[in-house]
C-alpha cells in the first residue's frame, strides 16, 4: 500500500505513466503489488517455507584473517618482481563494491547498498563489508549455483524416481551452514540408507549404476586428477595404469544403489508387482504401469554396501595382471590410508581422498576457489592435475593449499583471506589473457558474470524484497514419498499420490508464485528456480549448464541473449512502474539526480560528465521515455554484464 | 568362416570382402584402402588432387549425444553373440542391414553411406563430442572451431545475408562453437526449435527509429569500458548485437518459425524436440543457412538399454527418413550432407543392469545426399562388433570426407592467435569412393 499511494501521488504530479509508455494493466504481479481485495476472501492456501541459517565468520580472528591475507600478498609481490609484471591499480570503490557483491552474493549490489558503501569513510569498509556479505542468505545461493554446475544437480531427478531436489538442499544447508568441505564431502562419499530418508546419498546415486564413471567423476571433482582415461587403456598423457584404475574404482564398486523389489525384507513376492496388483483394484484409473513408481520404485531406492569385488575387464589388456582377475582396492597415490576395525572399503576411501594428507584434496578445492574469485587458477586446468604440473606461483599455491588445512576446510574463512588481499582488490586485467599466457596475477581476470549472476542482477533490478521467495522445500515431497514398502498398504499408497499431486496443483504454486511473475516468468533468484531451466529460458541462453556434464556452464556470448537483452521480458520488466528500478528512480526529482540513480543502481558508478550530458539531452528530447531509453541502454552495455 | 577370414593378411582380406559382399550381398563393402595409402604417404607433401567431392554446399549435422549403440541401429548384422534383443532388418539396399528400430530410413538406405569402422580413444562424452566436431582433440590452452565454423571461414562471409550461416539446434553449452577463429563464426543456439528464435520483435511502444537511438545511447555509454578492455570476449558482444540487429527487421526470420508449417508436414517428422529440429534444420537450408546441428540426446543407456532404445531410435528413424524425403522432393539433397553420428558407439557386452556402456573402440556414422553415393557400406566392425574388423576410419578422415563433399580445402592452414596452424579435418584423409 505504502508503494501504490506514493506511486499515485508522484503520477498526479508529473503525468507520466512509466518509463516504456506501455498499458499494461493487470498484466504484471511484482512483489509490492497488492491484488485488490476480493468481496469474499478464500482461505489462503499455506506455503510452506524451510528455515534458513547462515553461518557467520568469526568476529575474533579477523587479525588472523588479516595476516593471512597479507602474506599472500607478499608471495604475489615477490612473483611481480621475478616476473617483471606491473600489478594493476587498486580497485576504485564503486568497481571494488560492484565486483565483491557478485563474487559473494552472485549479484550486482541495489542503489541503497552501493550508495551507502561509497558515502562510509570508515578506513575498514571493505573488510567490513566483506564479513556482511560473507554471512548474508546470498553467499549461499551463489556458492549453490556454482556446487549445482559441478556436482550436476538436477531437481526433477537424481536417479530414476528419486526426486533430486532432497540431494539438492542437502548440499545447499551445508553450504548455508559452512560445514568444513572435507566432512560434507565424506558424508556423501559414505553415506547409506534409503535416498528418501539420507539424501546425501544422492551423490552416489547421480551416477547410479556406472560405478566406474562415478570413481572417475569423484577423482576428478575432488581431487583435481583424470583418470578417465585409464578406464579402457593406459593413460596416454598421465602416468596411470588400466589396473590403477581398477584398484582405486574397487573401493566403491561393492556399493548398491537399489533393493531388489523381491528382498526378503519387504515381505517376499515381488513388492513393486504385488502392490501394483492392489492399486489396480482400488483406482480405476491405475492401468498397473508407471503411475505409481515413485512410491513404489522410489521406495527401493538405497545406497548399501554388498560386499561385490571388482575384476579386471574380459579385454585387460597389459601384462601386469590377467583378464578377468580380481582387484584389490588400492588408492592412486599415497600416503596410503589408515585403516580402523570396522570400515567399509567406501569409507576407507573417503578417509584417504578427504584426507589433509591427501596431496590433492586439500589443493584442488584451494585452487578452485582461488579460480573463483580471480577468473583463473594458479593451477589450470583446476581439474587436470599431473605430477609434473606446477603452479603459477608454487610456494604461494603451497601456502594456500596449508591455509586450507590450517582452517580445517572453513571454506567461508578461505574466502575472506583472499578476498582481503590486494591482489583481489586491484582491478581486472585491461588485456586479453589467453589460455596459454603465464599470468602472474595483476589482479583478477575481465569475467562475465556467470548465467545465473546475470539473471540474479536482473532480479536484484527489478524485485522487491526478492530474498523472501523460497522454492518449496524438499521435504514437501519427501515426506510424502517416504514409505516402508514392507508395511505400506495400497490405500495409503493411493493417499498420499492424491495428497502429493495436491501440492503440485496449481493453485498451490500461484499461492507461492503471485506477486514474484511477469508475463509468465517467475521472477525470483536462480537458486530458487527449478535446475536446470529448460532450454530457451534466460539463463540457457546465457550459458546455464544442463547439468549433465560437470562444469558445463558458459560465460560466453550468442545472438540469442542479445536478442533477450534487447527484446525480452525481463530487460522490460525493469523499466515497468511496479518495479524496485522505477521507484528507485523516482523517488528522485531533479533529472540530474535521477540520471545518478540510475547508473548506480546498473553500474555501481556515478555517470562521467559526459554520460551525464548525454543521459540529459536524451531525457530533454523524450522526457520519461527518455528515462527508460537511458536505463535500457545501460543493461545493454558490455560493461553492465562483465565483472571488472 | 569369419575366423578363417582372420588368417588372411589385411589386404587379401578386405579384397575377399569386397569381392564377396559384391557378389553374394549386392552390396558394396568398400575397403579403406584409399585411406590407407594417403596414410602411408609423408603428410608434409602437398596432397594430390582428389578425386569427387564439391558438389554440396549444405550440411545437416544429426549429432546422437549420450553415445548412440551402433550396435542396435547401424552396425546391426546379425548372428552377434551380444546383439541382445536387436535384430537385422532387410532394407531397400540388398544385403544393407539396419536395426529393426529403424524401418523407415530402412526405405532410404539407396541414399545413405554407412561407415561402420570409426573409431575413436576417448570414453568421455566431453571429450568425444570435442573430437567429432572439431577433429581434434581437446587442450587447455586453445579453443579449435566447429565444422561449421571452419566452413564460414575458408567460403567467407556472405555480406549481403541476415540469416545466420551456422545455427545449432537443442544446444550444448560445452560446443566449441567458432573456436579461436572469429566470434562472427559462432553458431547461433536455438535450444527449443519449437520456440524458434526468440526475442526477435521489439517492443511495439518502439519505433525502428528509436530502437536505433537507443543503441547509439549503448554505444556512447559502453565506449570507454570497450576501449579500457580490447578483449575478445567483450569485442564478441559487438559482432552478436550486430547480427542481432540485422535479423530484428529482417523478413528471412520465418525461416525459424515452425509454426508457418503445416501441422502434417510437422507430425511426420515427429512432434518431439528431434523432430521438430529437423523439420527447422530443412527450413533453414531451404533459406540458404549453411550449417545446421542437431543435437539429440538421450543415448547414453547405460542401464536397462532395451526399454529406451525403441523410442529413442524410433524418434530417430521417423525423423530422418521423413528428412531425407523433405530434402529429395525439394531438390536439397543432392546439395545437402546429412551426417548422423555420435561421439563413440556403445559396449558389445550388455551390462548387469541391462544397458550397454560406453565404447570408442569403434562405432558407425552415416552420410546422405550432398554427392554421398548411397546403398554403401565402409569398412566393418569385428565379429563382436568391438573393433573395426580393417585399419578403420579415423575422426578426422570421417570428417575430411564431409569437408571434401564441401569442397573445402583440406590442406588450407589457419593460424590462431599465437601462430599455431590448424586445418578443417587436422589430419584427415577423405574417403573419397564414398563420394561422386
Amino acid at each position: 500500500m505504502r508503494f501504490r499511494s506514493r506511486f499515485s501521488h508522484w503520477c498526479l504530479s508529473v503525468c507520466v505513466l512509466a518509463f516504456l509508455l506501455e498499458v499494461s494493466a493487470g498484466s504484471t504481479l511484482l512483489a509490492q503489488a497488492k491484488a485488490k481485495p476480493k468481496a469474499k476472501p478464500e482461505p489462503p492456501v499455506p506455503v510452506p517455507t524451510r528455515r534458513i541459517t547462515i553461518d557467520k565468520v568469526d568476529p575474533t580472528i579477523k587479525s588472523q584473517v588479516l595476516t593471512s591475507a597479507a602474506k599472500i600478498d607478499k608471495l604475489i609481490d615477490a612473483n611481480y618482481l621475478k616476473t617483471k609484471t606491473k600489478p594493476n591499480d587498486m580497485t576504485s570503490d564503486d568497481q571494488f563494491v560492484r565486483r565483491v557483491y557478485i563474487d559473494i552474493t552472485g549479484t550486482i549490489p541495489t542503489y541503497k547498498q552501493t550508495r551507502s558503501f561509497l558515502i562510509n569513510t570508515d578506513k575498514e569498509k571493505r573488510t567490513k563489508l566483506i564479513d556482511t556479505l560473507l554471512n548474508d542468505e546470498g553467499y549461499a545461493r551463489n556458492l549453490y549455483n556454482y556446487w549445482a554446475d559441478i556436482l550436476r544437480l538436477r531437481d526433477r531427478e537424481v536417479t530414476n524416481n528419486a526426486p533430486g531436489k532432497l540431494y539438492n538442499e542437502w548440499v545447499r544447508e551445508h553450504l548455508e551452514h559452512n560445514t568444513p568441505y572435507d566432512r560434507w564431502v565424506s558424508e556423501m562419499l559414505t553415506a547409506e540408507g534409503k535416498y528418501l530418508d539420507n539424501p546425501a546419498t544422492g551423490y552416489l546415486l547421480r551416477d547410479s549404476g556406472m560405478p566406474l564413471d562415478s570413481m572417475n567423476n569423484t577423482v576428478r571433482i575432488f581431487l583435481g586428477t583424470q583418470i578417465g582415461c585409464a578406464q579402457c587403456h593406459d593413460h596416454p598423457f598421465d602416468k596411470w595404469k588400466r589396473k590403477e584404475f581398477y584398484e582405486v574404482a574397487a573401493f566403491t564398486f561393492g556399493t548398491s544403489t537399489r533393493r531388489g523389489a523381491g528382498d526378503k525384507r519387504f515381505g517376499g513376492g515381488n513388492v513393486v508387482n504385488k502392490m501394483r496388483d492392489e492399486l489396480k483394484k482400488i483406482d480405476d484409473k491405475f492401468d498397473g504401469g508407471g503411475k505409481y513408481n515413485r512410491f513404489l520404485q522410489g521406495n527401493l531406492i538405497e545406497v548399501y554396501d554388498n560386499g561385490a569385488k571388482l575384476a579386471l575387464p574380459q579385454d585387460y589388456q597389459y601384462d601386469d595382471a590377467k583378464p578377468k582377475a580380481m582387484v584389490n582396492p588400492k588408492t592412486i597415490f599415497d600416503p596410503q590410508p589408515v585403516i580402523s576395525k570396522g570400515d567399509t572399503p567406501r569409507v576407507i576411501f573417503a578417509k584417504w581422498l578427504t584426507s589433509p594428507q591427501n596431496p590433492r584434496f586439500a589443493k584442488t578445492i584451494a585452487n578452485r576457489l582461488w579460480k573463483r574469485l580471480f577468473g583463473i587458477g594458479q593451477i589450470e586446468p583446476v581439474d587436470d592435475m599431473k605430477d609434473e604440473t606446477v603452479a603459477e606461483n608454487p610456494e604461494l599455491m603451497d601456502f594456500l593449499t596449508s591455509e586450507m588445512v590450517r582452517l580445517k576446510f572453513d571454506v567461508k574463512e578461505y574466502l575472506r583471506i583472499i578476498l582481503n588481499t590486494k591482489a583481489y582488490q586491484r582491478e581486472a586485467t585491461h588485456a586479453e589473457v589467453q589460455a596459454s599466457d603465464d599470468y602472474h596475477f595483476q589482479g583478477p581476470v575481465l569475467r562475465r558474470m556467470t548465467p545465473e549472476q546475470v539473471w540474479d542482477s536482473f532480479i536484484t533490478l527489478a524485485v522487491w524484497d526478492p530474498e523472501k521467495y523460497q522454492t518449496e522445500p524438499a521435504k514437501v515431497q519427501g515426506e510424502l514419498l517416504d514409505l516402508d514398502l514392507s508395511k505400506a498398504t495400497a490405500e495409503e499408497i493411493m493417499k498420499r499420490d492424491i495428497e502429493l499431486r495436491a501440492t503440485q496443483a496449481g493453485k498451490v504454486r500461484d499461492a507461492r508464485n503471485k506477486d514474484y511473475t511477469y508475463k509468465g516468468q517467475l521472477l525470483a533468484y536462480a537458486s530458487e528456480l527449478p535446475s536446470p531451466m529448460p532450454a530457451g529460458h534466460f539463463l540457457r541462453q546465457f550459458g546455464q549448464s544442463d547439468r549433465e556434464s560437470i562444469e558445463a556452464s558458459s560465460e560466453e556470448g550468442s545472438v540469442p541473449q542479445v536478442l533477450q537483452m534487447f527484446n525480452g521480458t525481463i530487460t522490460h520488466m525493469i523499466l515497468h512502474e511496479k518495479s524496485l528500478m522505477y521507484h528507485t528512480v523516482t523517488e528522485a526529482k531533479k533529472p540530474e539526480e535521477r540520471i545518478n540513480v540510475i547508473f548506480m543502481t546498473i553500474l555501481s558508478r556515478r555517470p562521467t560528465e559526459e554520460e551525464r550530458k548525454i543521459a540529459l539531452d536524451e531525457i530533454a528530447k523524450h522526457d520519461a521515455g527518455g528515462y527508460g531509453n537511458v536505463i535500457w541502454s545501460l543493461v545493454n552495455t558490455r560493461e553492465f554484464l562483465f565483472i571488472q | 568362416m569369419f575366423d578363417a577370414l582372420k588368417n588372411l593378411d589385411i589386404t587379401t582380406r578386405r579384397l575377399f570382402l569386397e569381392r564377396a559382399a559384391q557378389s553374394l550381398l549386392g552390396v558394396s563393402v568398400l575397403p579403406a584402402l584409399g585411406s590407407f595409402t594417403f596414410a602411408a604417404d609423408d603428410k608434409k607433401k602437398p596432397l594430390p588432387k582428389l578425386p569427387g567431392g564439391g558438389t554440396a554446399s549444405h550440411v545437416i549435422y544429426l549429432f546422437m549425444t549420450g553415445a548412440m549403440s551402433h550396435l542396435d541401429t547401424f552396425d546391426v548384422v546379425g548372428g552377434r553373440e551380444n546383439e541382445g534383443e536387436t535384430k537385422p532388418i532387410q532394407t531397400k539396399v540388398s544385403g544393407m542391414t539396419l536395426g529393426n528400430w529403424l524401418p523407415e530410413l530402412a526405405k532410404h538406405t539407396d541414399n545413405m553411406a554407412i561407415v561402420r569402422s570409426l573409431h575413436t580413444e576417448t570414453a568421455d562424452h566431453d571429450a568425444g563430442r570435442y573430437l567429432m566436431r572439431t577433429s581434434y582433440k581437446e587442450i587447455a590452452s586453445i579453443r579449435h572451431p566447429g565444422l561449421g565454423a571452419w566452413m564460414m571461414k575458408l567460403n567467407g562471409i556472405r555480406k549481403d545475408r541476415t540469416l545466420p550461416d551456422n545455427v545449432l539446434i537443442g544446444g550444448d553449452n560445452r560446443h566449441p562453437g567458432a573456436g579461436f577463429l572469429e566470434p562472427s563464426y559462432t553458431p547461433i543456439p536455438l535450444g527449443n526449435p519449437n520456440d524458434g528464435l526468440q526475442n526477435t520483435k521489439q517492443p511495439e511502444y518502439l519505433t525502428s527509429g528509436s530502437f536505433q537511438a537507443r543503441l547509439d545511447l549503448v554505444n556512447k555509454f559502453d565506449s570507454s569500458f570497450r576501449k579500457k578492455y580490447p578483449q575478445k570476449q567483450v569485442e564478441a558482444y559487438t559482432e552478436f548485437y550486430r547480427q542481432a540487429q540485422a535479423l530484428m527487421g529482417s523478413a528471412d526470420l520465418k525461416a525459424f518459425d515452425l509454426g508457418l508449417e503445416k501441422k502434417e508436414e510437422r507430425e511426420k517428422y515427429g512432434m518431439d524436440a528431434f523432430g521438430q529440429g529437423c523439420m527447422l534444420a530443412r527450413r533453414l537450408v531451404e533459406n540458404d543457412v549453411k550449417f545446421v546441428e542437431v543435437t539429440f540426446g538421450n543415448w547414453d543407456m547405460h542401464t536397462d538399454i532395451y526399454d529406451k532404445v525403441g523410442t529413442t531410435a524410433g524418434r530417430l528413424d521417423h525423423a530422418v527418413a521423413t528428412l531425407l524425403a523433405d530434402l529429395k522432393s525439394r531438390g536439397l539433397l543432392k546439395k545437402t550432407v546429412v551426417v548422423i553420428t555420435s561421439e563413440f558407439g556403445r559396449s558389445p557386452k550388455v551390462n548387469q543392469n541391462g544397458g550397454r556402456d560406453h565404447h570408442p573402440g569403434v562405432f558407425s556414422g552415416v552420410l546422405a545426399g550432398g554427392g554421398v553415393k548411397g546403398g554403401m557400406v565402409w569398412g566393418a566392425s569385428d565379429k563382436q562388433g568391438h573393433s573395426p574388423d580393417d585399419e578403420g576410419v579415423t575422426v578426422a578422415d570421417f570428417n575430411a570426407t564431409i569437408a571434401h563433399a564441401l569442397g573445402l580445402k583440406l590442406g588450407e592452414e589457419i593460424f590462431s592467435k599465437s601462430g599455431r596452424p590448424f586445418k578443417v579435418a587436422h589430419d584427415g584423409v577423405p574417403i573419397t569412393k564414398l563420394l561422386s
